[in-house]
């Protein structure tokens, strides 16, 4: 059964659809993130969950309750701010401690509440952290006690709003990989919002691309990455190579696009006639100097116009007639001499299979 | 050589000396308007002031405490402390209960608030003289409260409502709320509302979120705009003047009436170091308590 | 929710009061002074002009005004220069007692009206100085230039030091840097400071009331002394009015250059 359902919600602010008529399903114990560009109405479908907002049309639900007229603190939801909002009259442990004493649970169940809650997020190691006021701690430190917070309370929901935002690159990955395991080891129901399309793909159960208030695409990270089924999705994670183009059926097999730069590459055959794009990731293209990979079933001759360095991988653009063609090469050791240098004639190949063909 | 005047100017600028031709003009008029005369308040509240036996006022110019041991023995003078104090006191309560609503309402205003806070900005700019007469208008003999309570029977003698200590609280108060809205609206505004969006998310309902979050957070600007309330209201001069009609004296007035109306000005002296020592003891306490209840973000 | 909005509805009641109490001397001041009884009781009966009328007969009141301005006038274009010369000292330069330097400067906020009117009253008794118009002037400097170092001090601490360095790079000498880039983006803070000033001084009873004389006295004080010895004189309601427009015309100059949220 869902723990969360929002059925045909929507949310307008004066004229602007900020969600527009979303439904949506979370299973018990999913973590779900909710990714797309700023203004895409992400943040308002968690402030509409948590009860921060209330929708103008539609129903939200939580464990099949109708969460219409229920205030937000009505509601078993654990929030994590993305600044945060821990109270900075308070000191770590009273923070902690917030939601259990208005709840008035008992003196010797709140402390073992709050210090295993601590644990939890691995902050009972500190000296005398209980003591610190927020200001005394660093960004990650104040990251765990803000989920400290929303998880010692045992809520139904946790909502994460961009909540490593404000972390360095290090740091993020590292918070990233604990919330993941936490979330795993209690099992909480999750819904995050990112617009971090990396994060997004390596927290999640499931991914909801979103875009003008609706979601483009709901399916698994992989699936998300290699089957997105909007151009919208497709282009918003990762990157892509686009060919546009007539699709024709010729006597063999399978069918050919005529790209508009006057190419004819091979599409899988379901496409239908007719104009179409298709997209493909720079990375699943190989470039070589003569032989083509095996495996391929389309070879492309061109010119390298333009090297780029980028530490673990290289990436080329190479010239196809007047197309220019993005391509990622695994930086597979053996220093520059390998690589190779604008002018340099090289063949690019790639399986068909590989291609996106998003419906747009 | 020495290069053009600008740079010369650029050069001369960055030395020290400039910090002097910056503040000397300030300080020289500080120094005569404010230090010497302080100096010679001091001075004169160490003289004593006769009446001759045509009533000429004699100033006797020999340096003794009779004037502060005079303070200290009448029950009189330190009644007038007193009262001073409380009236203050008094007031400081008044414009918290008042004002902590209002500050609260125009910190979470949206539409409107521009209009709202020149409407609590308003008296400000309109003179205190002018405020106090508006006062004496509404609460006169022939008032508008008269009026009102008279016609709709609920009293059947006008009620004395000026020249007194009511009055004095009424004016005074009014003088005073602004600067405690501003005050407290300027801490109540900067408390974050995800901090209150929080609480609800762990379960606090609104009356506890704000006595748990918000009241608390707001403790440093209340403590300010008291103290700063309080430490004006101390000294304030015209409205009590004016409100009490020369039947209520307080510390500013005592001062203004010993020194031009009895022409004793080593007394009045004496009550303006009092005066000025209570103001500045009150200052530097609540100095000490701001320290306290900042919180660091 | 419905308790919500039952908590809402009473403080919005609330707070009404609020606003009521602090505009009702000054709405009833503009109200009756088009009242046209001869005595200023309620209720009020026609309306007339009569108290305008009045004022502008008053040959006292009118000089009261005519010097309250002057003195208002000469003690802000004292007050501005002095006060932008000593923020800039304290804001561009670090020196030994910068921070004793300026609470010294903004403590005439802090002390008494009363206290510094007696001690300047001393002062000008002890160096002969007779009453005048200066006397009014020197004394208004002192209280009045407090507001200007502090607006001025607020808004350079909000200026962005780097323009001054882009202007000289690009050749602009000292002066024609001050000029061209630093007053423009610090004139928020001296058109506050400068009406702070005019405010203050037009404004002020507690430490004028010491220096009145019967022939040289400021508006606010004659208006003090006149209802302290008389008692409510419904001339003043008309002489209120005019004050009253013409600093709610300031404020709006004020808010509408500056931003009274800013101050």
């Amino acid at each position: 059964m869902a723990d969360v359902r929002l059925a045909e919600v929507s949310k307008w602010f004066g004229g602007v659809r900020a969600v527009d008529a979303l439904s949506l399903e979370v299973a018990q114990g999913e973590f779900l993130s909710l990714l797309g560009p700023s203004g895409c109405g992400k943040t308002t479908v968690l402030r509409l969950i948590a009860g921060f907002l209330d929708p103008t049309a539609g129903e939200i639900f939580i464990r099949g309750r109708s969460m219409a007229r229920v205030p937000p603190f009505r509601r078993s939801i654990g929030m994590v701010f993305q600044n945060y909002s821990l109270f900075p009259h308070l000191n770590v442990y009273d923070n902690v401690a917030f939601g259990l004493r208005i709840r008035k649970i008992g003196h010797r169940t709140l402390h073992e509440a709050v210090t295993e809650a601590l644990k939890l997020v691995r902050l009972e190691g500190i000296e005398a952290v209980e003591r610190r006021f927020p200001h005394e701690l660093s960004g990650g430190q104040q990251q765990r006690v803000a989920l400290a917070r929303a998880l010692v309370i045992r809520p139904e929901v946790l909502l994460l709003d961009e909540p490593f935002g404000a972390l360095d690159k290090k740091l993020r990955e590292q918070m990233q990989l604990e919330l993941k395991g936490l979330q795993r080891e209690i099992g909480i129901t999750t819904i995050f919002v990112t617009h971090d399309q990396e994060e997004a793909l390596i927290l999640s159960d499931r991914v909801a691309v979103m875009r003008a208030g609706r979601i483009e695409h709901l399916g698994p990270p992989a699936e998300i990455y290699e089957r997105p089924r909007t151009r919208f999705a497709a282009d918003f994670i990762g990157r892509s190579n686009s060919f546009q183009g007539r699709v024709v059926r010729d006597a063999g097999p399978g069918a050919l696009l005529h790209t508009d730069e006057g190419l004819a590459i091979k599409v899988p055959e379901e496409l239908p006639e007719g104009p179409a794009e298709v997209l493909l990731r720079p990375e699943q293209i190989a470039i070589s100097a003569t032989a083509p990979t095996s495996g391929a079933d389309t070879v492309v001759a061109g010119t390298v116009a333009d090297v780029m360095y980028l530490g673990t991988h290289v990436k080329y653009d190479v010239r196809i007639g007047t197309k220019l063609v993005e391509v990622f090469e695994q930086n597979v050791g053996g220093g520059p001499k390998g690589r190779y240098a604008p002018g340099d004639r090289v063949v690019l190949s790639w399986r068909s299979a590989d291609l996106l063909c998003p419906r747009e | 050589m020495a290069g053009s005047i600008a740079e010369r100017v650029y050069h001369l600028k960055r030395s020290r000396w400039s910090v002097l031709a910056g503040v000397l003009p300030i300080l020289s008029v500080y120094v005569a308007l404010l230090v010497i005369p302080m100096l010679l308040l001091g001075q004169f509240s160490l003289y004593r002031k006769l009446t001759g036996e045509m009533g000429q006022v004699v100033l006797i110019r020999e340096v003794s405490l009779a004037n502060y041991a005079k303070f200290l023995a009448s029950p009189f003078y330190f009644r007038i402390l007193k009262d001073t104090l409380v009236m203050a006191l008094t007031v400081t309560g008044l414009c918290v209960l008042l004002g902590y609503p209002v500050a609260f309402s125009l910190s979470r205003a949206r539409r409107w608030k521009g209009i709202l806070y020149l409407l609590v900005l308003a008296p400000f700019f309109v003179s205190v003289v002018i405020r106090t007469y508006g006062w004496m208008v509404i609460l006169g003999h022939n008032g508008l409260v008269n009026w009102l309570l008279l016609a709709s029977g609920l009293v059947t003698a006008p009620v004395p409502l000026i020249y007194n200590y009511t009055g004095i609280l009424i004016g005074v108060t009014h003088i005073m709320l602004p600067y405690m809205v501003i005050t407290l609206e300027a801490v109540l505004r900067k408390i974050d509302r995800s901090l209150i969006e929080a609480a609800q998310g762990l379960g606090a309902n609104p009356w506890q979120a704000f006595s748990r979050v918000i009241f608390p957070l707001s403790l440093p600007g209340l403590v300010a705009g008291s103290l700063l309330v309080f430490a004006l209201s101390v000294s304030i001069f015209t409205t009590p003047s004016l409100m009490g009609g020369g039947r209520i004296h307080l510390m500013s007035t005592i001062i203004y009436e010993e020194t031009m109306g009895q022409v004793n000005w080593p007394s009045g002296a004496m009550l303006a170091w009092v005066l000025l020592v209570t103001t500045l003891a009150v200052l530097g306490l609540s100095q000490l308590a701001a320290r306290r209840f900042e919180w660091r973000r | 929710m419905g308790r919500r909005s039952l908590i809402g509805v009473l403080l919005g009641a609330f707070n009404l009061l609020v606003y009521l109490f602090l505009l009702a001397p000054i709405a009833v001041v503009i109200i009756a002074s088009f009242n046209s009884s001869a005595r200023l009781s309620f209720p009020l009966e026609g309306v007339s002009l009569q108290w305008y009328r009045a004022f502008l007969a008053n040959r006292e009141l009118l000089e009261a005004l005519r010097l309250s301005a002057v003195v208002a006038l000469a003690t802000t274009a004292l007050a501005l220069p002095l006060g932008l010369l000593a923020a800039f000292a304290i804001d561009r330069y670090r020196f030994p007692g910068r921070d004793a330097l300026s609470a010294f400067l903004l403590s005439p906020l802090l002390i008494p009206g009363v206290v510094l009117g007696i001690g300047i009253l001393i002062f000008y008794a002890s160096v002969g100085l007779p009453i005048s118009v200066w006397g009014f002037v020197l004394a208004h400097v002192l209280i009045a230039s407090p507001y200007v170092v502090r607006t001025v001090l607020a808004s350079l601490a909000r200026f962005d030091r780097s323009l001054e360095e882009a202007a000289m790079s690009l050749g602009a000498d000292d002066l024609r840097t001050k000029r061209a880039v630093t007053l423009p983006a610090i004139r928020p803070g001296l058109l506050a400071g400068g009406i702070f000033a005019f405010m203050t001084s037009f404004d002020n009873v507690p430490l004028s009331v010491f220096l009145a004389t019967p022939t040289v006295t400021p508006l606010p004080v004659k208006i003090y002394a006149d209802l302290d010895s008389h008692g409510i004189d419904p001339v003043f309601t008309a002489v209120s009015t005019v004050l009253i427009v013409g600093t709610l015309a300031l404020v709006l100059l004020l808010d509408r250059y500056v931003g009274l949220e800013r101050l």
